[in-house]
């Protein structure tokens, strides 16, 4: 971890790693979709809307994820001033707004053929939509202060407290009657999924996450670069 | 294989094309800012995070 604490370090590191990347992320689409479109059947009930989880399931597991990593690098820079963790939250925070925003448009699109609607304010929902306004709430504080020494510890606070949404969103099936379906995935007693299916979504789920980690990875080194051309341009209007 | 014919395929088409619009559009807006930050401290005469210190 320590070779991590220094930035200059740490991006020798993503840039020699970051074509890989790029190019495994490519790769995993490609299989991912080729899968999900010509190598998986149709749902016996839900027909070929079954093929919308492939890409609703990864939205919403990494909307939790990033929320999560943010949390996590907010508390890092509160307790050990890391230089890096609030510009991997930040960097972090219009990504998983993204998956959210994906996750809901996506579920919406399925609810409105399978559930006869396109919206409804049960527990799952709520809390999920409830996570995107945390998102957007977090990214607010950013941009409302001149001072990025203000925002990040009140952004901090956001990330902190807005992390106990969390477990509401994932056991939100569990504790009240939901229309949405309780969890076939990671629960108790395995996958609840035929295999035919579990495939292409796990594709789909390492093609989402790989994007993630290349696109944050280019996005923590431009909020580094922006930071560095602020620092130059307050030093030379001290100059003059 | 999807059946291009059956019920409601036109919903996994739209939830597809607004996934894969969206996710291009992040990807090509960070990369484009990455290219413009680049741009700026070069003429700064700074030195890219991870590289040495321009003398």
């Amino acid at each position: 971890m320590q070779i991590f604490a220094n930035p200059n370090r740490f991006f020798q590191i993503a840039d020699r790693a970051m074509p890989v990347l790029w190019v495994a992320t490519l790769v995993a689409f490609v299989v991912a979709l080729y899968f999900a479109f010509f190598n998986s059947p149709a749902d016996y009930q839900q027909g070929e809307t079954v093929r919308i989880m492939y890409v609703h399931v990864p939205s919403a597991s990494l909307a939790l994820f990033v929320y999560v990593l943010m949390a996590v690098a907010s508390a890092m820079a509160l307790i050990f001033r890391h230089p890096l963790a609030d510009a991997a939250a930040k960097a972090a925070a219009p990504l998983g707004a993204a998956f959210c925003f994906l996750a809901l448009v996506t579920g919406s699109i399925w609810g409105k053929p399978m559930w006869g609607t396109w919206w409804v304010w049960d527990a799952r929902l709520t809390s999920m939509f409830v996570l995107m306004l945390l998102y957007l709430g977090y990214m607010a504080v950013w941009r409302a202060f001149d001072d990025p020494h203000r925002a990040a510890s009140l952004a901090r606070i956001v990330a902190l407290v807005g992390v106990i949404n969390i477990p509401i969103v994932k056991f939100s099936v569990n504790w009240w009657n939901t229309l949405h379906q309780p969890a076939s995935i990671v629960r108790a007693g395995g996958p609840a999924i035929d295999k035919s299916i579990l495939w292409p979504l796990g594709m789909m789920f390492m093609a989402f996450t790989l994007l993630f980690i290349s696109t944050h990875l280019v996005a923590l080194k431009n909020e580094v670069r922006a930071r560095k051309i602020r620092a130059e341009k307050l030093k030379s209007m001290g100059n003059s | 294989m999807i059946d291009w014919n059956a019920d409601h395929v036109s919903f996994v088409l739209v939830a597809y094309g607004i996934v894969t619009l969206l996710l291009a559009a992040i990807v090509v807006a960070t990369l484009r800012r990455a290219v413009t930050l680049k741009k700026t401290l070069a003429g700064m005469n700074l030195s890219d995070p991870g590289q040495r210190d321009k003398a």
